[in-house]
């Protein structure tokens, strides 16, 4: 029998949803700052709008929904994925208001691509947006590699015992320290040093490739937030390609492979654990599914005579299976060129890397590294176990910060996530296939929604059908909350329907 | 095969005539010497179909999105592209790099030099619409002085329309509404301050 969920839950759901707003709303302050900046005044009036309507819609979550209960897991875990939606809701306001979408489906659309660091976009006229906007449009996908959770962790609330529980809701579970607060902080504490260096090198390479000195400032911060979030996003239509740079394409390369990483192996290099770096099972299963997916692409543009030469197939096969692998979705080509000139043995190794993704508990998406490793670990076990004799026992371990026993309960919790993924890939496809797309493509833009990469063929534009745009946000949100919240979401929603 | 090799020749030296990059007598006196024998009818041939069956690229500008969706029939060709100069001039230690947005809002990477540079006044940005320009060059699906990008070497370009500032009017009506649900916002703030907020301290796991 299923019970019904009491009004109180709900309430512990909304009232936490209510401060996650509330912390949205303070970072729209940012935007607003750099809009009065740049003296882009109907921008900083749209800005202020937007601060109010959702410092209201929080404050009122907070004080309808009052409560004084912990959350639960079901709390916590509901919380992450309702909040997602709500800010989804309320983040589009300042997108919906600056006239550069088609209608507020495409907003929520750029804004879920933001939070889950996939970088599909459908804004248009980009090339002619705001300075305003567009530190929105890269603070959303720099706090949503964070995770918004964490945000509103760290600075906005001051604790309080169900916070670990929305922490792992957002497809985060790894414990740096203690407290989840002081977990959270040092999160922000490697990206906050990582942003430091990484704008100074960006900006040094945009200097060197002609920008001035403030726009070279601002697209290297863009870029960097972009990079490191794995998030994809960047200030012009023709994302990396737009500089024409092999040098800034190596610094955008380096930031999103270490964004792509463990925050824990982070925190494990950062208190001088180096050996970390190549014992890690997350660090060697993406060194062979990133070899094997370079190596399909690589073979296939050589053998076509995509390139003039060796170098330049190197150049663009090794931006993009690794932009594809870490899930950042930075392209230095035109989304059509994917089909028209690279052609459908080296396009499947992109949609490969993209399905695999970075690591667990970083800003990426996909499958992950420990979850590939896991399965190869456990492939390794049981063929140890067929070779060995009867009595034998065969114990697999794999190191993760410390040696860890590969039990079957982990490999199922891994296979069973991995069969997720390919249900939500698979359903994005058909439904693309539905519309009339062909099903490679149908297939590269699905996986890129799903496991949140951002690369596109072509087939995410504002003229694509209202449908498939809400299935791939949905493919979006529930592939980067790992599944656990929204089905728990959804099983709450379930009950309140059917429970007794 | 050998047809094939022999109509992309042709077409090189149709489209570096029509661009001007070479002088008409060169050529002229090259089309004599091969028209003496079977060759030169051959290409005199696919010249002509050439130029009835409409595939002279460098007349009418063509979009971007067509570039790239006919990469490899357009490589290596002759175009005219036309579109807002946009960002920035990238200046380059052999030229200057400008992206062109066009029509169908898909900007292509310009290589031009120096001079060709000069005439680009403004950049398309928030606050102005750039200048609409029209170049004239050699698109490149992997470009092999540029490491494999997809350009468009400009042998010509021509400002077809000067930009201009865009103006961004405050919305009276969002500014009376912000100030309404921003004090609404502080009043909400004020009571939760007041009345609720609960006092509460870090717990560990």
């Amino acid at each position: 029998m299923v019970l019904r969920p009491a009004p109180e839950d709900f309430k512990i759901i909304f009232f936490n949803t209510g401060r996650v707003v509330v912390g949205l709303a303070y970072l729209m302050f940012l935007p607003l700052i750099t809009a009065v900046a740049f003296m882009e005044w109907a921008v900083a009036v749209d800005f202020a709008l937007s601060i109010g309507v959702t410092l209201t819609i929080g404050y009122l979550f907070l004080l309808i929904f009052h409560t004084d209960r912990d959350p639960q897991w079901v709390h916590g875990m509901s919380t992450a994925a309702f909040s997602w939606l709500v800010c989804t809701l309320v983040g589009a306001i300042p997108y919906c208001l600056s006239g550069h979408f088609a209608s507020f489906l495409d907003a929520c659309f750029d804004v879920m691509s933001g939070y889950t660091t996939t970088g599909l976009v459908l804004i248009q006229n980009l090339d002619h947006v705001s300075y305003g906007l567009n530190m929105w449009r890269h603070e959303l996908t720099y706090i949503g590699g964070q995770g918004m959770v964490v945000v509103a962790l760290t600075f906005l609330v001051p604790g309080f015992s169900g916070a670990y529980k929305m922490y792992v809701g957002e497809g985060k579970d790894e414990k740096l320290l203690p407290n989840v607060i002081e977990t959270a902080r040092a999160i922000w504490l490697i990206s906050i040093v990582y942003l430091c260096i990484g704008t100074f090198w960006l900006w040094v390479g945009g200097l060197i490739e002609g920008l001035t000195p403030l726009r070279a400032f601002f697209h290297a911060l863009w870029l960097y937030m972009a990079a490191w979030s794995t998030g994809g996003f960047a200030p012009q239509t023709q994302n990396t390609m737009y500089y024409h740079s092999p040098l800034i394409e190596v610094f955008y390369f380096i930031f999103m492979v270490i964004g792509s990483l463990n925050f824990a192996l982070h925190y494990s290099v950062w208190k001088g654990n180096y050996r970390e770096v190549y014992r890690n099972i997350e660090l060697r299963s993406f060194a062979v599914t990133a070899s094997c997916a370079f190596t399909i692409a690589c073979v296939a543009l050589t053998v076509s005579n995509a390139f003039p030469d060796l170098l330049s197939t190197f150049r663009f096969t090794l931006f993009h299976v690794i932009s594809a692998h870490t899930t950042t979705g930075g392209m230095s080509v035109y989304a059509r060129q994917f089909i028209t000139h690279w052609g459908p043995m080296a396009t499947i190794g992109v949609i490969l890397a993209m399905a695999v993704g970075g690591s667990a508990c970083s800003t990426a998406g996909g499958f992950k590294g420990i979850r590939i490793g896991i399965i190869g670990k456990a492939l390794a076990q049981d063929i140890k176990k067929l070779v060995s004799a009867e009595s034998a026992v065969v114990i697999q371990k794999y190191h993760h910060i410390k040696d860890v026993v590969l039990e079957d309960t982990t490999v199922r919790a891994a296979a069973l996530i991995i069969f997720l993924y390919i249900i939500t890939y698979s359903v994005a496809t058909a439904v693309g296939a539905f519309y009339g797309y062909p099903m490679l493509d149908a297939m590269f833009d699905a996986v890129s929604a799903g496991s949140n990469s951002g690369l596109s063929c072509g087939i995410t534009a504002p003229s694509m059908p209202s449908l498939l745009k809400v299935i791939y946000l949905l493919a979006m949100w529930v592939g980067r909350l790992e599944f656990n919240a929204v089905l728990v979401l959804l099983g709450l929603g379930y009950a309140t329907i059917t429970g007794k | 095969m050998l047809q094939l090799r022999e109509n992309k020749y042709t077409m090189e030296r149709l489209s570096r005539f029509i661009s001007g990059s070479t002088g008409i007598l060169p050529v002229i006196h090259r089309l004599e010497a091969c028209a003496t024998g079977f060759r030169g009818i051959m290409i005199l041939a696919v010249t002509i179909l050439a130029i009835t069956s409409g595939k002279v690229y460098a007349q009418e500008p063509i979009l971007a999105s067509a570039l790239i969706e006919k990469i490899r029939e357009y490589d290596g060709k002759t175009v005219t592209f036309q579109g807002e100069a946009i960002g920035d001039l990238m200046h380059r230690r052999r030229g200057i790099w400008v992206n062109l947005l066009d029509g169908s809002g898909t900007a292509l990477g310009v290589w031009l030099t120096p001079k060709q540079a000069q005439l680009i006044k403004t950049l398309g940005s928030y606050n102005y619409k750039g200048d609409v320009v029209q170049v004239t060059g050699v698109f490149n699906r992997a470009c092999s002085e540029h490491q494999g990008e997809i350009d468009l070497h400009a042998a010509s370009c021509r400002i077809v329309t000067p930009g201009e500032p865009i103006k961004h009017p405050v919305s009276l009506f969002r500014l009376q509404l912000a100030l309404v649900v921003l004090l609404l916002a502080f009043l909400l703030i004020f009571i939760w301050k007041r009345y609720f907020k609960p006092k509460v301290e870090a717990k560990k796991f």
